[in-house]
C-alpha cells in the first residue's frame, strides 16, 4: 500500500500549533474533517476513539515518529494524513523522545489488512534516515505531499 | 641436549594448555545456542502496533539476538519500526530465529506470546 492510498492531501499539516498529545490528536482528526475525509459530525467519536487507544500504549513507536490509529465505523475506506510538529510533543513514546511525525490512520472495522499494510508502508519508509530527516524538515504541506509522492515512487527504498 | 621425551612432550602440552583453554573458550562464545521455531500468527488483527510492542517489549527481556524471518526478509524482533514492516496478517507463519545464551527460553517465551494470540480474542472485530 502506497501513502497515496491512505493520506488525504488536503488534511496534510507542516506546523502542528498543538503542544499536547490529545491536542495534536485533535487538531489532525480536524484537518481530515475539514478536508472531507470524515464527516465532521464523527470527530468527537474518533478522537475519543484515537485516545482511548492510546490509554492500551502509546504509539510513539520511536525515531520521534508516531501513529495514532482507530478502527471506526463511520469510514468506508482506509483514510489518513500527515502532520510535523517542528517543538515536538511529548506522546509518552517507546524511547522517551518527543514526537515529531505523526501518521493517523482512521480504518473501517473490517479491514484489519488495509490497516497493517498502511503500517507496513510507514515504518518501512521510515527505517530510512533521509526520508525521515526531510519529513521533519518539511516547512509546507506541499513539501510533505512531495516526499510521500517520492516515497511512492520508490526513491527511498531500495 | 634434552631428547624428545615423553615428558618434554607433556610439559610441552602443559605450555599450551592456557592458549588452548582460551581457544575453546572463545569458540564457546562465538557459537552460542541458536533456535529456530515456525510460529503462525492466530488473532485475527495480525502484527499490529500493540503485539509488535508486546512482542518487542518480551524480546528485549533476554540477551539473546531475535530475528524473524518472513519469506527472504531478516528481520530484528527488538525493533518496533522492524516488526510493523513485517505487514502479517492472522494466518501468516513467520520463523523465528534466536541466538544466544537464552535463546531456548526466549525462542518459548516468545512463541507462546504469539500462539497466544497477544491476548486477543479470536472472534470478530476489536473496537
Amino acid at each position: 500500500m502506497k501513502f497515496s492510498d491512505f493520506v488525504s492531501v488536503p488534511a496534510i499539516k507542516a506546523d502542528l500549533s498543538a503542544l499536547d498529545k490529545p491536542g495534536v490528536i485533535r487538531e489532525l482528526v480536524e484537518s481530515l474533517a475539514t478536508a472531507g475525509a470524515i464527516k465532521p459530525a464523527d470527530v468527537e467519536g474518533i478522537v475519543a476513539a484515537i485516545m482511548k487507544r492510546e490509554e492500551l500504549g502509546s504509539t510513539g513507536i520511536g525515531r520521534g515518529v508516531a501513529v495514532p490509529h482507530t478502527k471506526h465505523p463511520s469510514v468506508e475506506k482506509l483514510v489518513g494524513t500527515v502532520g510535523v510538529s517542528s517543538e515536538g510533543v511529548d506522546f509518552n513514546s517507546l524511547d522517551g523522545d518527543k514526537v515529531h511525525l505523526f501518521f493517523v490512520l482512521v480504518s473501517p472495522p473490517d479491514r484489519p489488512g488495509d490497516h497493517l499494510r498502511a503500517l507496513e508502508n510507514i515504518s518501512r519508509q521510515l527505517r530510512d534516515d533521509t526520508f525521515c530527516r526531510f519529513l521533519k524538515q518539511a516547512k509546507a504541506p506541499e513539501d510533505i505531499r512531495l516526499l510521500l509522492v517520492e516515497a511512492d515512487t520508490s526513491q527511498f527504498v531500495a | 641436549m634434552l631428547g624428545w621425551t615423553p615428558l618434554s612432550r607433556f610439559s610441552l602440552r602443559l605450555l599450551f594448555l592456557p592458549f588452548q583453554l582460551f581457544f575453546w573458550l572463545g569458540f564457546a562464545r562465538m557459537s552460542p545456542g541458536s533456535v529456530e521455531k515456525s510460529v503462525t500468527l492466530v488473532n485475527p488483527q495480525g502484527f499490529h502496533a500493540r503485539p509488535a510492542h508486546m512482542f518487542m517489549t518480551l524480546a528485549s527481556k533476554f540477551s539473546s539476538q531475535v530475528e524473524i524471518l518472513k519469506g527472504n526478509e531478516v528481520i530484528n524482533g527488538k525493533s518496533i519500526l522492524d516488526l510493523l514492516t513485517l505487514g502479517a496478517g492472522n494466518g501468516t507463519t513467520l520463523c523465528l530465529r534466536v541466538s544466544g545464551d537464552d535463546a531456548q527460553a526466549a525462542a518459548e517465551a516468545l512463541s507462546q506470546l504469539i500462539e497466544s494470540g497477544f491476548g486477543e480474542v479470536s472472534d470478530g472485530p476489536i473496537p
